[in-house]
């Protein structure tokens, strides 16, 4: 069908899909990559390919769950590349290449450092999972809607979601140990310290 | 995973991953009662898994903690990705490299985001001042790739997106009736001149036999209340006419609400320039009123309107000011009951000017007597020729539930105008002159001012005797003042214009920190230079910031209301004719938008 369509209409819906969705649509991008000039720079591919598969859009009413869709094809993409990307230093270095738009290993980790336990539980649980949950609870998508933009059936993404909602809880759990163990940590060399200089 | 052989214990897991799966989709969306109905069963006999619902809860309410911190989209975004789909558009309508697949194509993500966007601003301003002003960036009929084109995809700034009130405003036909045209304004452009943001309204046609002084609409937006202008044959009415549901021509007149009569005399005042007091209005004789095309309903006739004309916020009532259309007199205070038979004066003095709502009150001026002490006979500015130039204001507040009339305590405050959260107010301070029509007063030495404001709710008790002398001395079907407590104007004046002037327009939108003031021309009191003054929510100071529209020309009659400012440019602007020009906000982010060039628009107030 591609081709077929009018892309003056095309361009006008797309525009005002814009309008009404661009915000949310980066504001998932962010959290889910958690960098906002990539989330910038996908949003507006997001858009570009939902201007491009315009024809695929069956019903109006579907705009936006068909727009998440994308947006979330384009992010978990953009992942797998960034995974790969990753390896390519273990065989040579590929210039030019980690100075693109995707984010260092040390700048990931010192944004895991800097963010609230929250964000830092949600990076360490599976992409796909990570996407169902900020959908249906950050980005309010119903089970239909989530369905649609995870691409897959309305059980399977209530399965993902119950997944990911028990990825989270130990990821959670996990960070306060962490923070705990630190803190335990802390004090026990201050103590030291404290000892010591008596 | 089910296996088909399980042992006893595999089986209360598996009850268990079913209410953990249960109540994640019931966090999700309704489930099927009987599922609840296990759910809470097998919830009441295992308390491991009433602590692990709860955990789930606890984490769901921290995820939805992330709403409140939405990060912001860059600025330039729309720009960017609206040149990259003109990119495509190109390409799919050329044909070139369609063979090829996505990796032959040249990708966007070469250059640094930030250069990519330096280079389309560049494109932008270029594109803009190169265009000719008012002439749509459009693809033109010369070759493809030709400057027209790169116009076209010259990017566009990212539009602000804005909820506000429906905006309405009508233009005449060609065959004699009026253009109504609703909008809901829904993104706006941080500049006019980049049109990124077109206006789309929903059309209809209205048939009026009266050409419009004023239009204003109902609360509800079911009905507008089309001011009569002087010229024609149908002068002096004020028509309520239902505003038509549907897009497109409607020549079928439709059926006017219950509420509104259809046949019923119409009150007028007096024409007699007698000064004396009219407790009653009379009917002008053989007023009947004449239903006309779409059902509209005449309130009132053989008069002219003079200033303002306003709903109640409630939407009960309509508030306007209107002298004979003879002009033997001058105007009295009219009032309208939504659903009564029609409009009829609460003065008789001749000489009160609407001015706006406080509420449920009516907010009106008068002119009481002339800087000598002499009272100004009847208010009529027929005779002021005669008398002191100057003559002092004096404003007062009116129930027409009740009746009861209250005086501001302040003096010398003309057309105040208070927000509807009743904490500012705006108003001319000094004295005011006879027009020169001869109709009407006009502010003379004074100034514009805002201030605060203070209203307490009118007495509930019985009104005092009619005896007591309303405002301008006159008699009035209401009472004289009879609350102790002061009202009016509170705090210290701060001055927005300084006088002489000949006219002013100055309205605050719903939420009171947004304050429109329009000031007309000394040489044309039908044009004038409109701005929006925003205030500091806590103290009522001009915010000096924030300056959203410092001053436009605008024709006299701007519509202010949620969300937006709305006005009619003079005609002849850049070689234009008018256009309806909109300036949106969301927060503090402000944008603007208008309609294509049009003959002689009428906002809808």
């Amino acid at each position: 069908m591609s081709g077929t369509w009018d892309q003056d209409t095309a361009a006008v819906f797309v525009e005002s899909l814009f309008v009404k969705h661009h915000g949310e649509i980066y504001a998932y991008l962010v959290r889910m990559l958690r960098d906002p000039e990539l989330a910038a720079d996908l949003t507006q591919d997001s858009f570009i390919k939902a201007y491009k598969a315009y024809a695929s859009l069956e019903k109006d009413e579907n705009a936006r769950a068909w727009l998440y869709q994308i947006a979330h094809r384009v992010a978990l993409d953009h992942i797998r590349h960034r995974k790969i990307i990753r390896m390519v230093p273990l065989i040579g270095d590929a210039p030019g290449v980690s100075g693109g738009s995707s984010p260092s290993a040390e700048r990931l980790a010192m944004d895991l450092r800097l963010s609230g336990p929250l964000e830092r539980a949600l990076a360490k649980i599976p992409e796909r999972q990570r996407a169902a949950l900020l959908l249906a609870e950050v980005h309010d998508l119903t089970g239909l809607e989530l369905a649609a933009a995870l691409g897959t059936s309305h059980v399977a993404a209530r399965a993902i979601l119950t997944r990911a909602r028990e990825s989270l809880r130990r990821a959670l759990a996990a960070e306060k140990d962490a923070e705990r163990a630190t803190e335990a940590e802390r004090d026990a060399r201050y103590a030291g310290q404290s000892g010591g200089s008596r | 995973m089910t296996l088909p052989f399980r042992r006893r214990h595999h089986d209360d897991e598996s009850a268990h991953d079913r209410a953990r799966a249960t109540w994640s989709h019931a966090m999700l969306e309704p489930i099927d009662p009987a599922e609840t109905s296990w759910l809470e069963g097998h919830l009441a006999g295992c308390g491991e898994c009433r602590v692990e619902r709860e955990a789930f809860l606890e984490d769901r309410q921290l995820l939805r903690s992330l709403r409140e911190q939405a990060p912001e989209p860059p600025r330039d975004l729309w720009a960017r990705t609206a040149a990259a789909i003109e990119q495509e558009s190109v390409r799919r309508s050329r044909g070139v490299l369609s063979g090829l697949p996505d990796r032959f194509m040249p990708r966007r993500a070469r250059l640094p985001l930030g250069v990519m966007a330096g280079l389309l601003v560049a494109i932008v301003v270029v594109a803009t001042s190169l265009a000719p002003r008012g002439i749509p960036l459009a693809p033109g009929p010369g070759p493809a790739g030709s400057a027209v084109v790169v116009a076209s995809a010259a990017p566009r700034p990212t539009p602000i997106s804005v909820r506000t009130a429906t905006l309405g405003w009508i233009q005449p036909n060609t065959d004699g009736t009026y253009q109504l045209n609703l909008a809901d304004v829904e993104q706006v452009c941080p500049d006019l001149t980049a049109g990124c943001a077109p206006l789309k309204n929903q059309q209809t046609t209205l048939k009026l036999t009266v050409k419009p002084q004023s239009i204003v609409s109902s609360p509800d937006n079911h009905h507008l209340v089309v001011v009569g202008a002087s010229g024609g044959s149908d002068a002096g009415s004020v028509l309520v006419v239902p505003v038509p549901s549907g897009p497109g021509p409607s020549g079928a007149p439709t059926t006017p609400p219950t509420a509104i009569p259809t046949a019923s005399p119409v009150i007028s005042p007096a024409p007699s320039a007698d000064a004396s007091p009219e407790p009653t209005p009379s009917a002008i004789p053989g007023g009947t009123p004449q239903p006309t095309p779409q059902g509209a309903t005449s309130i009132a006739e053989g008069v002219m309107v003079v200033g303002e004309t306003a709903y109640s916020p409630n939407g009960l009532w309509l508030a306007f000011s209107a002298r004979p259309l003879d002009g033997s007199t001058g105007p009295d205070l009219y009032v309208w009951k939504v659903g009564d038979t029609s409009a009829h004066p609460v003065t008789s003095d001749h000489a009160t000017f609407f001015s706006g709502w406080d509420g449920s009150r009516i907010l009106a001026s008068r002119v009481v007597t002339a800087r000598t002490g002499t009272p100004v006979a009847s208010g009529e500015p027929s005779a002021a020729p005669t008398l002191p130039v100057e003559s002092h204001p004096v404003s007062f507040l009116f129930d027409p539930a009740s009746g009861l009339a209250q005086d501001l305590a302040e003096p010398d405050v003309w057309l105040p105008s208070v927000d509807p959260s009743g904490r500012f107010s705006t108003y001319w301070l000094g004295t005011v002159v006879p027009d020169a029509a001869g109709t009407g007063w006009m502010p003379a030495t004074g100034r514009l001012v805002l201030d605060g404001w203070t209203a307490p709710l009118a007495p509930a008790g019985s009104p005092a005797p009619a005896t007591s002398a309303g405002p301008g001395g006159s008699s009035m079907p209401v009472s004289g003042p009879v609350v102790a407590t002061p009202v009016g104007p509170a705090g210290t004046p701060i001055d927005l214009v300084a006088g002489p002037i000949s006219a002013f327009d100055a309205r605050f939108d719903p939420t009171g920190i947004r304050l429109a003031v329009w000031v007309a021309d000394s040489s044309d009191p039908t044009v004038g230079t409109l701005r929006l003054v925003v205030l500091d929510r806590t103290h009522g100071e001009i915010a000096q910031d924030l300056n959203p529209l410092p001053s436009v020309s605008a024709l006299r009659g701007f519509s202010i209301d949620s969300g937006r400012l709305a006005w009619v440019t003079p005609p002849g602007q850049n070689g234009k004719q008018s256009v309806v020009q909109v300036l949106a906000w969301s927060a503090d982010t402000y944008g603007q938008v208008e309609t294509q060039p049009a003959g002689q628009p009428f906002i809808v107030r």
